[in-house]
């Protein structure tokens, strides 16, 4: 009797889900698959208008953090970046004939030798062609004699402290200036340590290294100048030809060496040497991840803020910046030099006996229009 | 060569792009299913209580 009711039981059940599914089975909802499909579309253009906006809103969160950041990084309110913007923007650089010329001095101010005079090693006339994109660096040798001032061009600005004492790069942008027969419209000073610095911050630079070469006699910068013990005041450094990423103190080893054998011992090297961390520099500072690395924008700020807005203000280098940008794919350094007699014929310097020059190892330029022609041809050459 | 370059700026908004459209799709399609799907039991509950 209790299993026939179990099983009457069970029937009704089956029965009711089997009718429940038939009946689940008969509604449809009556729709045309083409509105579906307009519905999905309609859904899908919400989404995307919505997704759209988390999107944009997360885009300013993130500008505004990385905003925040560099303001606080570099002790800047946003107020001032905007008005320095604003004024770049509607600055016009400096310029003549649509070029920013700008002498670079490199001071050898190295540790432990404060006392010493700040011969300017390196001088590097850059001409930038605004319009065009075209950088060109005119190395101009240490040695090179002023007949004017009876003296060699490297110790032009430390006779420049005492004409402008506040200003003493002056000087050798006139003397330079006259002798190129070029307006110099900016001079640069920059001392080794703060160009290791700038490597440093820039995480390294990757130099092409033309020549193998080992230089025995690197003077240390570590180290008490009055030793007489050459295992003290010097180290042996050596470079491989091929790409290497260098560190500030080894782009310093690499632009500073000049007792390595043959070629590469002499100046003219060296001033390439230089051109090529120049341009490394350069290149570094173009890439995204310099540019979009607000840490490295920070500290990049705040050194030339603090070292070099006293000779090119933030706005200028910004309107400046804002011009070479419109022709960014342009971009194109050029190293030059000058020609040296009797290498090439018509070489513009050549070195005279040091005798005529106190015992000075020199040179002289042969005749200043062929310097001037030379200067003026060169940078034109692109 | 790297393994992985890494993309430009372009290819990333185009990345980002796409990926929008496809989400906000199968998102759209869900949402237009679930539609069907409520309106389908409301009209057997409907039936249910008859």
């Amino acid at each position: 009797m209790r299993s026939a009711c179990c099983c009457s039981l069970r029937y009704t059940k089956c029965h009711m889900k089997t009718a429940l599914n038939e009946s689940i089975e008969q509604i449809t909802v009556v729709k045309n698959p083409s509105k579906i499909w307009l519905q999905t579309l309609k859904w899908t253009g919400l989404f995307i208008c919505l997704f759209c906006l988390i999107t944009f809103l997360g885009l300013i969160s993130l500008i505004y953090l990385k905003i925040n950041k560099f303001t606080n990084l570099t002790n800047t309110s946003v107020g001032e970046l905007k008005a320095l913007a604003q004024a770049s923007w509607q600055r016009t650089p400096i310029q003549t004939d649509g070029r920013k010329n700008i002498l670079i001095l490199g001071t050898d101010a190295v540790a432990n030798r404060d006392g010493h005079a700040q011969l300017t090693d390196t001088m590097i006339f850059a001409s930038i062609d605004l319009s065009a994109g075209k950088i060109y660096l005119l190395s101009l040798p240490r040695d090179l004699w002023s007949e004017e001032y009876k003296t060699k061009i490297n110790a032009l600005y430390v006779y420049g402290a005492e004409r402008f004492p506040n200003s003493p790069e002056q000087f050798p942008q006139l003397v330079i200036g006259k002798l190129l027969n070029q307006p110099i419209h900016h001079t640069l000073v920059i001392s080794m340590d703060e160009l290791s610095q700038i490597i440093d911050v820039l995480e390294g630079v990757k130099v092409e290294v033309a020549q193998s070469f080992t230089d025995p006699e690197f003077p240390r910068s570590d180290v008490d100048i009055s030793s007489t013990d050459p295992n003290v005041l010097y180290k042996t450094v050596k470079f491989t030809a091929g790409k290497e990423v260098m560190n500030g103190e080894r782009a310093l080893e690499y632009i500073r060496s000049r007792h390595a054998d043959g070629e590469t011992g002499t100046d003219l090297s060296r001033s390439q040497r230089q051109q090529a961390v120049i341009q490394a520099m350069i290149t570094k500072l173009m890439q995204k991840d310099t540019i979009l690395n607000i840490d490295k924008l920070a500290s990049l700020f705040n050194l030339y803020h603090e070292q070099f807005a006293q000779y090119l203000s933030l706005e200028e280098l910004g309107a400046s910046g804002k011009q070479l940008y419109k022709v960014k794919n342009e971009i194109s350094l050029e190293p030059l030099s000058l020609s040296l007699y009797p290498d090439s014929e018509t070489g513009v310097i050549e070195h005279p006996s040091p005798k005529l020059y106190n015992n000075q190892w020199v040179y002289k330029t042969r005749d200043t229009e062929m310097l001037e022609k030379e200067v003026k041809e060169k940078l034109n050459s692109l | 060569m790297k393994l992985f370059q890494p993309l430009s700026s372009k290819t990333v908004i185009k990345i980002l792009l796409v990926l929008i459209v496809i989400l906000a799709f199968l998102a759209g399609y869900y949402r237009t299913k679930s539609d069907l799907l409520t309106q389908k039991y409301a009209k057997l509950l409907e039936r249910l209580e008859e």
